[in-house]
C-alpha cells in the first residue's frame, strides 16, 4: 500500500483502487497511459533496431531528476514556477 | 506520462516557462519533499511558487497533451495572479485543493463555476477536480449528482470518461436505500458506455481504462457475473490494442499492469505471461515484470515459479513498493500451505514499513500488515 490515502486512489474509480492495492495496477512510471489513445501510426512492438532509427519518443523538457533543491534556488533565481511529477517506477 | 505525453513536440514551447522537476516518490531521499507536497496517488503533478513553496496547482492521474497544456497555461495565470475573478477564484480553490483541503476546495470551486461564463474554458477541469474532491470527503451524492448535470456539457471532450466514470463510482457508493441510486447508476453506466463507444474521442488512456473498471464494478454489483467478464474482455481488448500501438518497449510496458488487472479479473492469468516474460527480457533490471509475474503465478497456483519470480523482484525493488512484493509473497506462501514463511515474511514486511522515512511510511499500510500477520492461521 503506497499512497498515503489508500481508500480513494487518483482519478480512477472503486475497482481501480483495489487493484492498485492489490498491485497489479500502475498509475505511474512514467506510467500514465495518458494520450495513448490518440490514434497515431501503428508500429507494433518498437525493436532495438527501431530505436537506434530513433523512432522512440524522448522526454524533451528538461528534467531536473530528485534532486528538489537545485530546481527552488533555480525557480527562484528565473522567476519561474517548479512543475513537479511526482512518480514511482510501478 | 513519460512515454507518451513528455515526448510531445507540442510542449517544447512551454520548456521556459517552468523550471521542471521529477521526483522519485520511491527513493528515501525524496521523502522530505514527498512529506511537503501530499501526494494522494500517483501520478501527481504539482506547480509550485517558488517565493514561498506554495502550491499553485495540483493535478492527479494522467492527462493529454491539451490538458497538460490547459493545466499549465491555468497555472501561469494564477501564478501572475492574473485574470477574471471566476480565475482568480478558481486559483483559491486549486490551491486549497492543493494543500488537500478537499472540503474548502469544493466550496471554492463552486463558487468559481458560480461566476463562470457559460463558456468558461476552465469548466471542465474545475469540475474534474470538484468530483475528486468531493470523492475524498465520501460525499458520494454531490458528487453523483455532479457527474450528472455536468456531462451533457462535457460529453464528446476529453473530460467525458473522468465524470462519467466519477460518477459511477460514487453512483455505487450511495446506500441501497437512497432512492436515486438506481436511477444514476443506470444512467451513468450509459454515459459510460457512450464514452468507450467513440473511439474517435482523445481521452487519456488510463481514462479510457478507469471507465472500464468502473463498468466492471457497476456489473458486479448488479450481480452480473457474465456481464462483467465481458466487460472485462472488453477492457483486455482495448488495452492490448494499445500496446500493440507502442513505439518502445517502454511504452508498451506501461499498459503490462492494467493487462493484468483484466485478464486476473476474467480469470485467465496465464495470458499476461507472454507479455509479463517479453517486459522481462526487454527491463531486465526492473522490478515491475517479475512482480507482476508473480502475481499471475500466484493466480494460477504454480507456487514455485511465483516464488522464483519474487525472489527476482525483491533483488532489484526499492522503497515503499517492496511492501507489496513481500504481501504477495506471503499469499504464495499461504497457498502453499506454508504458514510458518507466510508469517515470516510478513514480519519482514511490518519491520520494512517501520523503518521507512516520514513522508514514505504509512500508518495504514503498517495496521493493514499487522491485521493480515494476525490472520494467518
Amino acid at each position: 500500500m503506497i499512497t498515503p490515502n489508500p481508500t480513494r486512489f487518483c482519478r480512477l474509480p472503486r475497482r481501480m483502487v483495489s487493484l492498485a492495492l492489490a498491485g497489479t495496477v500502475s498509475l505511474s512510471a512514467g506510467a500514465s497511459l495518458a494520450a495513448a489513445a490518440t490514434p497515431k501510426k501503428t508500429t507494433g512492438h518498437a525493436s532495438a533496431a527501431s530505436q537506434k532509427e530513433g523512432t522512440v519518443p524522448r522526454e524533451l523538457l528538461p528534467f531536473i531528476k530528485d534532486d528538489y533543491a537545485k530546481a527552488l534556488a533555480q525557480a527562484r533565481a528565473r522567476k519561474s514556477p517548479i512543475f513537479i511529477e511526482a512518480w514511482a517506477p510501478w | 506520462m513519460r512515454a507518451f505525453v513528455f515526448t510531445d513536440p507540442a510542449l517544447t514551447s512551454l520548456a521556459g516557462q517552468f523550471v521542471w522537476l521529477a521526483i522519485d516518490t520511491e527513493k528515501s531521499k525524496n521523502a522530505p519533499v514527498r512529506k511537503k507536497f501530499p501526494v494522494p496517488a500517483l501520478p501527481t503533478f504539482f506547480v509550485v511558487d517558488p517565493a514561498d513553496e506554495s502550491v499553485v496547482l495540483r493535478w492527479t492521474g494522467g492527462a493529454t497533451v491539451a490538458q497538460l497544456r490547459q493545466m499549465l497555461a491555468d497555472s501561469r495565470l494564477a501564478y501572475e495572479r492574473r485574470g477574471p475573478e471566476q480565475d482568480q477564484a478558481r486559483a483559491r480553490a486549486d490551491r486549497l485543493y492543493g494543500e488537500g483541503n478537499y472540503a474548502e476546495a469544493a466550496t471554492a470551486y463552486r463558487e468559481a463555476l458560480a461566476k463562470a461564463p457559460a463558456d468558461w474554458p476552465q469548466y471542465s477541469r474545475a469540475i474534474e477536480s470538484l468530483l475528486f474532491a468531493l470523492q475524498q470527503v465520501d460525499d458520494n451524492a454531490a458528487c453523483a449528482r455532479l457527474a450528472h448535470d455536468a456531462y451533457p456539457r462535457l460529453r464528446g471532450t476529453a473530460s467525458a470518461a473522468n465524470v462519467a466514470a466519477s460518477g459511477l463510482s460514487c453512483a455505487l457508493g450511495l446506500p441501497r436505500e437512497d432512492s436515486l441510486r438506481a436511477t444514476l447508476v443506470e444512467e451513468m453506466e450509459a454515459h459510460s458506455r457512450e464514452v468507450l463507444a467513440d473511439t474517435k474521442l482523445v481521452v487519456a488512456a488510463d481514462d479510457r481504462s478507469g471507465v472500464y473498471g468502473t463498468l466492471l464494478d457497476a456489473r458486479t454489483d448488479a450481480g452480473d457475473t457474465t456481464g462483467a467478464k465481458r466487460v472485462a474482455g472488453e477492457w483486455a481488448a482495448f488495452l492490448e490494442g494499445e500496446a500493440a500501438r507502442a513505439k518502445s518497449p517502454e511504452q508498451r510496458m506501461v499498459f503490462d499492469s492494467h493487462r493484468l488487472a483484466a485478464y486476473l479479473e476474467m480469470g485467465e492469468p496465464e495470458k499476461a505471461l507472454p507479455m509479463l516474460e517479453a517486459s522481462r527480457r526487454d527491463a531486465p533490471d526492473d522490478y515491475n515484470p517479475p512482480a507482476r509475474l508473480a502475481i499471475a503465478y500466484k493466480a494460477m497456483k504454480r507456487w514455485d515459479e511465483a516464488l522464483a519470480a519474487s525472489d527476482r523482484a525483491l533483488e532489484r525493488v526499492y522503497g515503499p513498493r517492496k511492501l507489496q512484493i513481500l504481501r504477495t509473497r506471503a499469499e504464495i506462501y499461504e497457498g502453499r500451505r506454508d504458514p510458518a514463511s507466510a508469517r515470516r515474511t510478513l514480519e519482514e514486511a511490518v519491520r520494512f514499513a517501520e523503518a521507512l522515512p516520514e513522508g514514505q511510511r504509512s500508518e495504514a499500510s503498517i495496521a493493514s500488515l499487522k491485521k493480515k500477520l494476525g490472520a494467518i492461521q
